[in-house]
């Protein structure tokens, strides 16, 4: 047991935990209420986008990734990530009454 | 099926491509397509947001949540076991075992959770959101028996008397990660986003 | 330099601009909505008469070009392959079974455009029948591509005859493939045959693997393991 501990006390479980901490807020999130559901979509969205930016950065370790190959990664993740914000917006806009 | 040629640098360089220059190809063409799905989804879902939101109702949250916190969980396993290998320790292999468990673990619950659908009728033709849902769910399916078939041959690749190969380990983590990362997405937007 | 082998790959490119005259010359590039009334879905063919015709002649002469083109593919793919191909000779019968359908796409359009006096359920159906001979083999592309790339990426040369991202390449794009498949169950949106992930991705990403394919081809005719034996 100790040396299963020993295994995982690392950066690694530690990314992991904050990546399972993330999913369970923006679970909990939804259940927001009518009134702020633009917000809650929007955190839900940015919450996925971060959790994508560390599961590349971390678990695929472009951390140490030359530059253009994590600049890619990180412009994808940007701009998937806005693209996705902003259509959400419009998604909540036509479903206004 | 990927073997990479065999190098084993006793230090990581400063900086280093994870796998191989070309995995990268197949991991970033993968992704420009998810992101033309994501953006096609909510332009339609824009054109009726209420069929939508009535049809993600139906679905089963705690399913969608099961399935990202086994994927997480196997990312976990699986960055262990390239961090394992490149220090040559013994525990290397079973972390890859950890990882398929969760893998089949994750295909066992959507397998659940399209038979539960089916059987309430909704199927790929019942509505836009439903042609979405199976459509996305299922080539990322895809994507995980692809990465469970390569996690397999690698468990079967690394014998006890050989060093690890180090950069394999990389590149078949690499994708497998990319199937996690698709999935977080996918989660997002079907599950959880009004 | 392996002149054969060159010379296939040219065939390809020459095949491919036949294949691409066909289509347009049928006017199904961009496709018509299968949502399209059925007369005027019949029409699209009864008033297209002469270019279904020549499309036909054209896809009749650029699909017999890939057969070549094949051919050297597999002189290099046999190569990397090593000394046992059974991936090679797999990838040599999924290849005839999903070109075969193109030689009956035009049979059907052909038929729908012969007799202009024959009923508009007739001529609808024959024309559908070939968009689905069009389209549906995307799970065929899947096991091609895919068996291609594991080929590409076992290589057992020191030198590799196809570059590795090739066969990651070969991968997506078979991925890709897949959703044609699906094209029946839908009328209308991106999975409907003429859609974004049924139409556009697979044809977009199917050109751009050819031409790189193509590209290696004449790049490994010129590899040592390629050159014809002098004695």
């Amino acid at each position: 047991m100790t040396m299963l501990i020993a295994l995982f006390k690392n950066r690694l479980t530690a990314i992991w935990a904050f990546l399972v901490l993330a999913t369970l807020i923006s679970v909990e999130s939804v259940g927001f209420g009518a009134n702020s559901q633009r917000l809650a979509t929007a955190l839900i969205t940015l919450i996925a986008f971060v959790k994508v930016r560390f599961i590349g950065l971390e678990f695929m370790e472009l951390r140490h990734a030359p530059l253009w190959l994590r600049l890619a990664f990180e412009g994808w993740t940007l701009v998937v990530c806005v693209a996705l914000v902003v259509l959400n917006y419009v998604v909540a806009s036509n479903s206004a009454p | 099926m990927i073997a990479v040629p065999i190098k084993q640098p006793a230090e990581r360089p400063a900086k280093h491509i994870p796998g191989e220059e070309g995995i990268w190809v197949l991991i970033f063409g993968d992704m420009v397509v998810f992101a033309i799905f994501f953006v096609t989804f909510l332009v339609y879902k824009a054109g009726n947001p209420a069929a939508y939101e009535a049809d993600q109702a139906l679905l089963n949250p705690h399913l969608g949540l099961l399935n990202t916190l086994l994927l997480l969980t196997s990312s976990l396993f699986m960055a262990q076991a390239v961090r394992l290998a490149r220090l040559g320790a013994k525990e290397a292999p079973a972390m890859i075992t950890a990882t398929i468990v969760l893998g089949l673990g994750f295909v066992v619950v959507k397998a659940f959770e399209w038979g539960e659908k089916i059987r309430a009728g909704l199927t790929l033709t019942h509505s836009e959101f439903f042609t979405y849902y199976y459509m996305f769910t299922g080539i990322h399916l895809m994507h995980v028996l692809i990465g469970l078939g390569v996690l397999l041959w690698l468990r079967s690749s690394c014998k006890p008397s050989e060093q690890y190969p180090v950069a394999t380990f990389e590149g078949c983590g690499v994708f497998w990660h990319l199937v996690d990362l698709l999935w977080v997405v996918l989660f997002a937007l079907l599950y959880l986003m009004k | 330099m392996n002149k054969s082998i060159a010379a296939s790959a040219w065939s390809g490119m020459i095949a491919m601009m036949f294949m691409f005259g066909a289509i347009i010359s049928w006017q199904i590039f961009p496709p018509p909505s299968p949502s399209l009334p059925m007369a005027e879905w019949a029409a699209h063919f009864t008033e297209n008469r002469t270019g279904v015709f020549v499309g036909s002649v054209l896809m009749c002469i650029g699909s017999s070009l890939f057969f070549p083109f094949f051919g050297g593919f597999y002189g290099c793919l046999k190569v990397a392959e090593g000394k046992h191909t059974p991936l090679t000779y797999g990838m040599m019968m999924i290849v005839p079974f999903g070109f075969l359908p193109l030689f009956l796409v035009m049979i059907c359009f052909v038929t729908a455009a012969y007799r202009p006096e024959m009923s508009t359920e007739m001529t609808a159906a024959l024309a559908d029948a070939g968009m689905f001979l069009l389209v549906i083999p995307g799970f065929i592309g899947l096991a091609q591509w895919v068996v291609t790339g594991i080929i590409i990426l076992r290589d057992v040369n020191p030198q590799p005859i196809f570059p590795r991202w090739l066969g990651y390449a070969n991968i997506w794009v078979g991925i890709l493939a897949a959703p044609g498949s699906f094209i029946p169950f839908f009328k209308t949106g991106p999975f409907a045959w003429n859609g974004v992930f049924a139409f556009w991705v697979p044809v977009f990403t199917f050109g751009m693997l050819l031409t790189a394919v193509l590209w290696a081809m004449l790049r490994a005719a010129k590899h040592p393991a390629m050159q014809q034996d002098q004695s």
